[in-house]
Formats: structure tokens, sequence, C-alpha cells
């Protein structure tokens, strides 16, 4: 990991090429904040290619830790802890105005959402953890800020997920708020 | 009906009798026709029903129909109308849909109504054509039908173009061209010797620096224009400190100087080492820098050095073994040298592939086989690029340079004097203009010419027996544009057509019904044809009687390049016209000065006629003309002609030319056709040639209606550099005639790089007497088409020092001006200012020799003279035919005597060129589109050059970035990069 870092230190510091058409590749990390449920604080990696610097064509993960709440059973209080983790390709077109780079896109993927059910003061009663895999659009807005030799994006998004078939309905859509912080390369136009 | 209709739909190309005998003979004359409105395509395809209580298997035959909607050229839409009939389960079938479909994207959408389920679906579909050409090489695709309403039932097929015989066959199967074949790995020659690797080394350097020079890099991308040109700026001025210390002319001798040096220490001798280096410099120049050049522009595969350097590494160690030069125990080290500069240049191949990020654009300079001395005069610069571009100069030809007007002369003429076959060779042949009415240049030619002509040699047909065959080739992206079907339909068949076209006016409507009609009388009439007509069918008639169409580059889908894996992210083939225009006729092997051809910058249509428009031609006769037989051939069996169904006139054959030439037939001239698409580009070598190896004090002239191509620019830097006075000369905003965004930001780019370059290069040109001008043909008429441009050539003349001092005739040229300035021609009541548009792709070249006896010829203050009154003549439409070939005559007769005091004066080493064709300054032109240009060394120069003189009173030349944002208009960012994104296509 370390060794990774370094490489990725030492790429984003060498000179740039001066070719005749260059796009970015990205590589970062992503954290933020989703309002639903399912969502909350998360965090996560992010990579995107953006040739010519107009498409851009990303990938994201993101783990989100979600939210727990208790409800009434019939015996004892329920811990109901839901979260999710997205995989998604991130669609855009990328605009710059003045000094910062405006993305306007979606993201299109899946979200693996998790819910675990645990009956409170009853030790041996084992907890359940439902999933389901449910399709993901979110279309967003990002700003690209830079900073030095980083990039620093945060992006509004709405997610619009599936309805995941769980014991206990928690919310799955709605805003979420990131922030990206990315180390861009240039590199040459993909296609010849 | 169903068996015809099968008939027709399995039909081959053609009819496939009486097509080896001449019309007269009762042949027939295959051509290519007009794109069907419908298209029709047949479909196979089996997959998964999901929606329902039990996954079903499910397999279709699928037959449909398409119109095109948008862009037909490159299928940007269609609409889609089909059927279907097959079995779901074990239950038959069937339904309709209507779609809407994107060839240009391979996807399409629409309804699907299946009559069993009686409900209407969603249908999405993607077609991809696997390989170049198609499944079968027929146009095949693989196709899917995906159902995402219905739990994404699908089916997986192939479909197939029917009634498209051609489709598949219309465009080269390879888009590289592969530069090393499989080739056995040489065994490499080691050599410790310290001294030796040092020189390598400084050889190595050295050639880094020549490669710099000859074509300096200056299309630096950045994620904004100020980083972009702040690193052209760095690289330029790194440049320019080299250059500081050893100029372009020193690094190349300092190159060669190394090379003795290392072949005499591999040699251990000095003189066997001089001989050596001079034959490593010729294998190098003929084996693997000429043959690599020979492919600028061309997209390759295996893009090495090594089996070019391996036939040079053969044929030189045979010579070292063989020749007893080389003492028989520095054999190795010698071929260890050679072979430590074909590494050395396969890298530099490499490196300048990853600089301009696309190995169309690697020039390997030649001067890594050349010293300055083996270059500077008209037989070795012609000798180069006869054996780069694969063509001969051809002496004994007849040339006129045309200006404006005179192509729609010429081109009737030419239409009314041909006795066997006329060409046609055009991409833009306008059927109604932008105010809905019929164009009246197309007409003219359609009528005047074509019809006319058909009808006064049908009347004649009893007594002479023949009737001229004309064809047409039209490139489909401005024949659908332009509504070309009017114009073509009409040709093809004028025995049945409708005089009522849309647009016509009651006057063209009477004059083209009256022409028609004694088309018709005079067929009628004619006793020959008539009993020709019983014995070789109706069929015949209307082949022989008609105007033979070929629209050529007709949308294929099934053709992409540069896509990952099929088309997916790839580009169509489609985007790739022929922009090839020229006419001739009669050309014969038997006698070559039997015919002429029209090679021209224009098109066909009142849009190129007139005071608003500059734009060139070249009419030529002679044995430069008999490589368009073969052009023409070509170009047929490119768009899936078979061999058997060539036309005779174009099939090969020889001949001893009987003809005398004319005692005025003099020129020396060389045909360049860049095929369209992904086949081999001359035009692009025989321009490098010359940018890239004039000597210094050199003029080089480049006007240029699309001025784009950062390479060309960087070749004409590096000419500069070398001490070669260039010019370059593109529109302003308000001359552009294409002045579309992408075009203009790139035009913009460029200017505004050659500014800057033209700065920071100034002490480096000034030390050796290079000149870099960029200007911009900045031309606004107020009052008279003439007599303002003269009064602009006087006043820019006057107020431009730099263009006094290259010119100095131009003071003598002065009392000239003021004579036409007071010779206002016939539309002088122009109401409000008009922008001409600067359309002309001519192109001048002279050595230092030939300038500097060119420009002191007392002819000057004449040939101005003839000039203007000829341009005077051909700058106003007056819609009538004129004969003006009494100008041109005259300034030929000009130019040659001015030429001759130029041979007098400077003897053999005088060299002068001039380009006239229809390649524009641009990547398009360079990788994409069919281009033709003509080559002229010698007096007919002169032509060219006096129209570009008075050309260049019409340029704002730019020192400053304010300028030039004036006249361009300066990009938007996002503007910027989209444009650099389609860089290569504009």
């Amino acid at each position: 990991m370390k060794a990774a870092m370094l490489v990725c230190v030492a790429a984003a510091a060498a000179p740039s090429a001066a070719r005749a058409q260059l796009g970015e590749l990205q590589f970062g990390i992503i954290g933020g904040y989703g309002s639903a449920e399912s969502y909350r604080g998360g965090a996560g990696l992010s990579i995107a290619v953006v040739p010519g610097r107009i498409a851009y064509l990303g990938a994201r993960y993101v783990y989100h830790w979600g939210s727990t709440t208790t409800i009434p059973g019939n015996a004892a209080d329920f811990e109901i802890r839901s979260w999710s983790e997205t995989v998604s390709a991130d669609l855009g077109l990328q605009f710059p105005i003045g000094r910062v780079e405006l993305v306007i896109g979606a993201s299109l993927g899946s979200v693996r959402f998790q819910q675990n059910r645990l009956q409170l003061l009853v030790p041996e009663t084992p907890s359940e953890t439902t999933e389901a895999w449910e399709f993901l659009v979110a279309p967003s807005v990002a700003v690209y800020f830079r900073a030095g030799r980083l990039l620093i994006a945060p992006e509004f998004q709405w997610g619009l997920a599936g309805d995941p078939d769980f014991p206990v309905h928690v919310s799955h859509r709605g805003p979420a708020f990131y922030l990206r912080v990315v180390v861009p390369f240039e590199i040459d136009r993909i296609r010849q | 009906m169903a068996i015809p209709l099968l008939g027709w739909l399995l039909q081959p190309a053609g009819v496939a009798a009486q097509r080896g005998r001449p019309p007269e003979h009762g042949g027939l004359t295959e051509s290519i026709g007009q794109p069907p409105r419908w298209r029709w395509s047949g479909g196979l395809g089996a997959g998964g029903w999901f929606e329902g209580p039990q996954n079903e298997f499910m397999a279709r035959a699928e037959l449909g129909v398409q119109h095109d909607l948008l862009g037909p050229s490159i299928g940007l839409l269609s609409v889609v109308f089909e059927g279907y009939a097959g079995y779901r389960g074990s239950d038959p079938g069937g339904g309709f849909r209507a779609m809407l479909r994107s060839g240009y994207m391979g996807a399409g959408v629409g309804a699907d109504y299946d009559t069993e389920l009686g409900r209407v679906n969603l249908l999405v579909r993607l077609e991809t054509p696997v390989q170049r050409g198609g499944l079968f090489g027929s146009g095949g695709m693989i196709r899917v039908n995906w159902y995402p309403m219905e739990t994404h039932s699908f089916t997986l097929g192939l479909s197939h173009p029917l009634g498209q015989p051609r489709a598949g066959k219309t465009r080269p199967l390879e888009e590289k061209i592969v530069v090393a074949l499989e080739f056995p790995a040489p065994i490499p020659y080691q050599v410790r010797d310290p001294a030796l690797d040092a020189v390598l080394d400084s050889l190595r350097g050295s050639a880094e620096w020549i490669r710099r020079t000859v074509v300096p890099f200056l299309d630096q991308d950045a994620r904004d224009t100020r980083t972009a040109e702040a690193r052209m700026a760095a690289s330029v001025d790194e440049l320019a400190s080299r250059l500081s210390r050893r100029s372009a002319e020193e690094e190349v001798r300092w190159f060669h100087a190394q090379l003795d040096l290392a072949f005499s220490l591999a040699a251990a001798d000095i003189e066997a080492g001089r001989r050596a280096a001079a034959e490593a410099r010729a294998l190098l120049l003929h084996e693997v820098l000429l043959p690599y050049n020979g492919l600028l522009g061309r997209k390759k595969r295996k893009d090495t050095l090594v089996e070019l350097g391996i036939a040079a590494r053969g044929r030189f160690g045979r010579w070292v073994a063989g020749s007893g030069v080389i003492p028989h125990g520095r054999v190795e080290p010698v071929l260890y040298v050679y072979q430590a500069l074909l590494e050395s240049v396969n890298e530099l191949r490499g490196r300048a592939a990853k600089e301009w990020d696309d190995p169309r654009l690697v020039w390997l300079p030649l001067q890594y086989a050349l010293l300055p001395e083996d270059h500077d005069t008209q037989a070795e610069i012609d000798a180069l690029i006869e054996r780069a571009a694969g063509q001969r100069l051809a002496a004994g030809n007849q040339v006129w340079y045309l200006a404006n007007l005179q192509f729609h002369w010429e081109l009737l003429r030419m239409i009314r004097e041909t006795k066997d076959y006329h060409v046609l060779w055009i991409h833009d042949f306008p059927a109604v203009t932008a105010a809905g009415g019929l164009d009246w240049a197309s007409f003219s030619q359609v009528v005047d010419g074509y019809l006319t002509t058909l009808a006064e040699r049908v009347e004649r047909y009893d007594s002479t027996g023949s009737l001229p065959t004309y064809f047409i080739f039209l490139d489909q992206h401005y024949y659908e544009v332009r509504k070309s079907r009017i114009w073509m339909s009409l040709l093809e068949d004028p025995l049945t057509a409708s005089s009522t076209l849309p647009g016509a006016t009651l006057e063209q409507t009477t004059k083209l019904a009256a022409v028609l009609g004694r088309l018709r009388r005079a067929v009628d009439s004619s006793r020959v044809l008539q009993a020709e007509a019983r014995q070789y069918s109706s069929a015949w008639l209307r082949n022989r009687i008609k105007v033979h169409v070929n629209i050529t580059y007709q949308a294929d889908p099934s053709f992409w390049g540069g896509g990952l894996v099929s088309s997916l992210f790839g580009y169509p083939d489609n985007l790739m016209r022929d922009h090839r225009k020229l006419a001739f006729h009669d050309v014969s092997e038997d006698d070559p000065y039997r015919g002429t051809a029209i090679y021209t910058g224009m098109g066909v249509g009142e849009q190129y006629l007139g005071s608003s428009w500059e734009d060139r031609s070249l009419l030529v006769r002679g044995p430069s003309l008999l490589d368009l037989k073969r052009e023409a051939r070509d170009l047929l069996l490119s768009q899936g002609i078979a061999p058997e169904e060539m036309p005779l006139v174009f099939r090969e054959r020889t001949a001893s030319p009987q003809g005398n030439p004319p005692v005025e037939a003099k020129a020396r001239v060389m045909t360049l056709h860049n095929r369209t698409g992904y086949e081999a580009k001359p035009l692009n070598v025989a321009k490098a040639i010359l940018y890239s190896l004039l000597p210094p004090g050199s003029v080089i002239k480049v006007p240029d209606s699309l001025w784009n191509s950062m390479f060309f620019a960087g070749l004409l830097t590096g000419a500069s550099c070398r001490g070669v006075r260039v010019l370059i000369v593109a529109p302003a905003l308000a001359n552009a005639p294409s002045a579309g965004f992408p075009q203009m930001i790139r035009a913009w780019e460029l200017a505004s790089r050659l500014v800057a370059v033209r700065a920071r290069l100034g002490p480096v040109l000034a030390r050796v007497g290079g000149q870099l001008r960029i200007g911009l043909y900045a031309l606004e008429i107020h009052d008279d088409a003439f007599t303002d441009r003269v009064k602009a050539w006087q006043t820019s003349f006057a107020g431009t020092p730099f263009l006094r001092d290259l010119m100095p005739f131009a003071e003598s040229l002065m009392p000239v001006a003021r004579w036409a300035a007071a010779r206002p021609g016939p539309d002088s009541a122009m109401v409000g200012p008009s922008y001409p548009k600067l359309h002309q792709k001519v192109q001048f070249f002279a050595n230092r020799a030939a300038w500097d006896a060119m420009v002191v010829a007392p002819e000057w203050p004449e040939f101005m003279r003839i000039y203007l009154a000829y341009r005077r003549t051909t700058l106003y439409v007056t819609g009538e035919y004129r004969d003006a070939r009494s100008g041109p005559d005259q300034l030929e007769a000009m130019a040659r005597r001015m030429y001759a005091r130029v041979l007098a004066t400077a003897g053999p080493r005088a060299a002068a060129y001039a380009f006239v064709g229809s390649q524009n300054q641009d990547y398009r032109g360079m990788f994409m589109d069919g281009e033709v240009g003509v080559l002229l060394t010698g007096p007919e120069t002169l032509v060219a050059l006096v129209d570009l003189v008075f050309l260049e009173g019409a340029v704002v030349w730019l020192d400053d970035q304010a300028t030039v944002d004036r006249l361009l208009r300066r990009p938007g960012e996002w503007e910027r990069r989209l444009a650099r994104i389609a860089k290569d296509a504009v």
C-alpha cells in the first residue's frame, strides 16, 4: 500500500506529457453523507477516465454505514441496523467554468442494501441479516477545484435506488453529499 | 409478386450480359446509381422470453425496410418498419415493429406489436458488424433485440442487407497498413568500444534535435489554453536555445560529421568510413525513410522500422562484406554502427508517434540521409518527390491556370466538346439553393451542358454513329445535403423524366421541357438508334441516352474504425468523404493530347461563382492525365463494381501514344490522389517533402480555407528555422467558407500558436534569414468587387514593409494597380459590405535561386496587368458562357518568358513548384477524405505566384494575439476541448 502510494505521488509529481490531446486518469477517495437511513456516512474509492477532459467515465465504490433504530417487539425491542454498499459507473460531461470544472451526470449501478435485526435483551437469539441488490440511478452534479496536484470535488447527488424488500422499511432514496479527493494523471488519447 | 421481389432482392450487381461489348455494339454501361430511398434487410434471431409463467425459447425471422430521416450519408437517424414471424415456445406467432434507428450509434428503439400477445412492447436494438465489411463481408450484422419491459427478454441473431449487392464492399477491409510484416529476428552486432559509443551517443542526440527542428511539435494540450500555450512556449524556447547555439543546417552537418566519424572509427580508416557512411545514407533513404514517410497520414499496424531496417541492413552488410572497401577485420564494427543508426531512427519514430499522439503524423526527417547540398536543386527535389510519392513528374503537358468563374465555363465547354466519354468527379452538384430555388449554375450544366449536348449528338447520330458516354462520380454527403437527387434522376433517365422540378421558375421549366423534348424527338427520329434499340432492347436505349450517375461512398454501417471491440467507441467510415473535384474527357492512351482535365477546389453550383468566392482550377492536357483512368477505375472497384462490370472506357489498356505534343506542351506535372478513407495518401507526402526540404532562402506561400493542420504548421515552422520565408494565410472568420466552430477554433489555435512561435523564434529566424508570417484573409467589399480588391492590395503593400522587401517588384506594380482601380466591374452598385470567401488551395514554392531571379524580372507590371484584366473578366457572374482562355494563354506566355529569364540567371539550380487541388491544410484532408492535387514545376508556377501576390493584398498579417482574437473569435475552454477531440475530422 505504501509503495503504491509512493508510485502515485511520484507519478503525480512527474512533469506532464505534452501531447496533442490529453485526458485525465483520476484515482481518489470519496466520502460523504446521504440523508436516507440506509446511507448516512460513507467512504470509498473513486476512479475515472476523462477523455479530452470532456466526457467523465468513472466508477465508485462507497460503503455507507447507515443507521440504527430500535423498534418495539412482542417480547423485546429490536435493534434494526440498515446499511448499504454502492457500486456504480459514473457518467457525465465535464464543463470548464473559470478555474473550476463542473461535472454533470449520473451514477448508474447497484446498491447492496443490508439490514440486520437483533432482538435486544435476548442474548441467545441470533441476529438476522437480510440483503437486497437494487438498481441505482443517481443524477449528480460535482465541482472540481484544483489544489496543487490534487482535485477536490464536492458533489451533490440524488439517489434513486430500487426498493429493497426488508422486514423493516427504511428510507433508501434522497440527497447525498460527497467529497472526492483525487489525484489526476494526464493521459494520451485512448483511441486513434 | 413474391417471385419478382425475391429476384430483385437477390440480384447480383448489374446485369451480367452485355458487359463486355462496347455500347455501340449493344453493350451496357454499368454504374453505381443512386442510393435507394428505402433499404431492405432481413434477420434471423433466437433467444429467450422471460415474461410469463415459464421461460420460453424464442426464434424469429425478420424482414424490414428503413428510410433515412437525418444525415443519410452517415446514418444519423432512420425510421424502420419490420415484420417478423417465428415461434415462442411451441406457439407460432409474429408481429410488426416501428423503430427509430441510428446506424451511426448502432442502436435503435421502438415499438413491437406482438400479434400473439396482442400488445405493444418496448424494443431496444443493438447492432454491430463485428468486422469491417460486416459478417460474410457483405454488410451483415450481429443483432440484439432486447425487451427491457418484458423481464429482459431478448433475441440474438444476424441481420443482412437485402437488394444492396455492394454492401460490405465499398471500403477497404483493413483500416491499418502493416509496416512490419513477419520477419526473422536479426542477430545483433555487439561491439565494445567506448570511443565509438560516445560518437553514437552524440549522433543520437543530434538526430533528436534534427527531428525537433524539422517538425517542431506545436500542438500541446493541457487543462486550459494558458497552460497548453505555456507548454508550447517551453518547448519552442528549448528549440530556440538549441538553434541559437547551432543552426538547423549546422545541426544536420554535425549529425553527418558524427556519422562519418562513427564509420571511420569502426572501419579504422577515414576514407573507408566516409564511403561506408555514404552507402549507409543512401540505403537509409531508399529502404527506410522514404518508404516509411510514404505512409504519412495512414493508420499503421506493427509500427516499427525493424523490417525496413532489416532490408537496409542486409544490403548494407552485403556492400560492407563484398565491396572490399572495409578492412576485413572491421566488418563487425561497421555493421554495428549501421545497426545503431537504424535503432536510433526507430526510437525517434516512436518518440514522434508519442509526441504527436498519432503514428499517422510521424515524419522521419530525410535530413538523416541527406546533406543540405543533396536537396537544393529542381532535379534533386523532383527525384525525391517522385520516389516518395510513387508518381512521375510527367513532362510535355499544357496547363492553364483558371480563376473563379472560368471553371464553370470550361466544364460546359468540356461537356460539349466530349467525343467519347466525360467524367465529372465532384463533391457538390447542388439542386436547390438556401432560398429554395433551383441552383442556376447546376441548371446550366445540366441543361446547356449534358442535355443539350446529348440532343445535338443524337440528332447527328445517324451520320456519325457515335455518342459520348457521360459519367458523374458524386460523393453521397453533399448529394444528400444539396438535394442532388433532383438532377441525378433527371440525368439518369432523360427519356422519361419530368420537366417539372421543385423550385424551378417558369422560364427554367420551359427551357428544360424544350431540351428534353428536343432530345426525345431526336431519339425518335434517329433511324439508326431505333433500329439498334430493336436489336438490343429498350433497356439498352435508356442506358445509351443517359448520364451514368455514380453516387459514391454510400452509407455503409458495416465499416468502422478505431473501435475498442468491433464498433464500440469507434467511428464510422461514413465520416470519410471523397473531396476530389475534377473533370476530364476523352483521355486516351492512344493520344495523350486528345482530352483535357480540370482539377479544381470548387464544386458545381452558383455559390462557387462570382466575386464572393475565391477559387482556382487548373486545366491540363497531356500525358499526366493518363493516371486519371486508373484512378476512376480504382474508385469504381473500391465502390463494389466488379472488374467484369467496369465500363470499357476505364479498363486498363496499353497503347503506344500516337499524337504529337503541341508546341506549348512543356509543363511538368504530377497528379496526386489521396484516396478516400484508409487508402494511400501521396499528396501528404509530396507536401511534406517540399515543406521539409526546401533549402534556406526559399519562399513558400500556403493560403488555405481550412488551415488547421498543426503538423503542416510544424513542418513550415521547421522550414522557417532553416531560413525559408514562409507565408501562411487562413481566412478570417467572416471570410471563411466553412466557419463551423470546431474548424474555426482549431484555426484560432493554429494562428495563436504561430504568432507566439514567431515571436519566440525571432532572433533565430533573423539569424538564418527565415520568416514565419501568418496572415488572415480579411477582405471586405464595399463598392466594387474588383476595384476594392485592387485598392486593398495597394494599401496593404504600401503599408507592409516585409512584403515590399520580399517582393521588390511590388513598387513597379503600383501604376498598374492605379490603372485597374479605376475600372470597376458590372456589379459596382453593391449594397452593403460583403466578405468574399477564401476557398482556393494553391501553394507556391521557390528556392532562393529561382526567387531571386523571379523578383527582378522586368515583366512584372505587364504580367500583373494581364492578370488583373483576366481576374476582372472572371470575377462577375453573368451566367453566360464565355471563352476566357485568352487570359490564361497570355499569362502562360508571359510566365514562360519570365521563367526563361529565371533559368538564364539562375541556371539549373532554380527550383519552383505550385500545388493546385482540393486538399485543405487540415487533418480531415490528411487522414480521411479523398483529395486530388496537381504539382507543377517550372514556368507555370509563376501564374500561381502572381495570383498569390494579388491575394496577399487582402491579408491582415498577424503580430499580436489581439488581432487574432479580433479576426478569429477566441473560443471558450469547453469549445476548445471539443474542437480538439474532433480535430481529426475537421
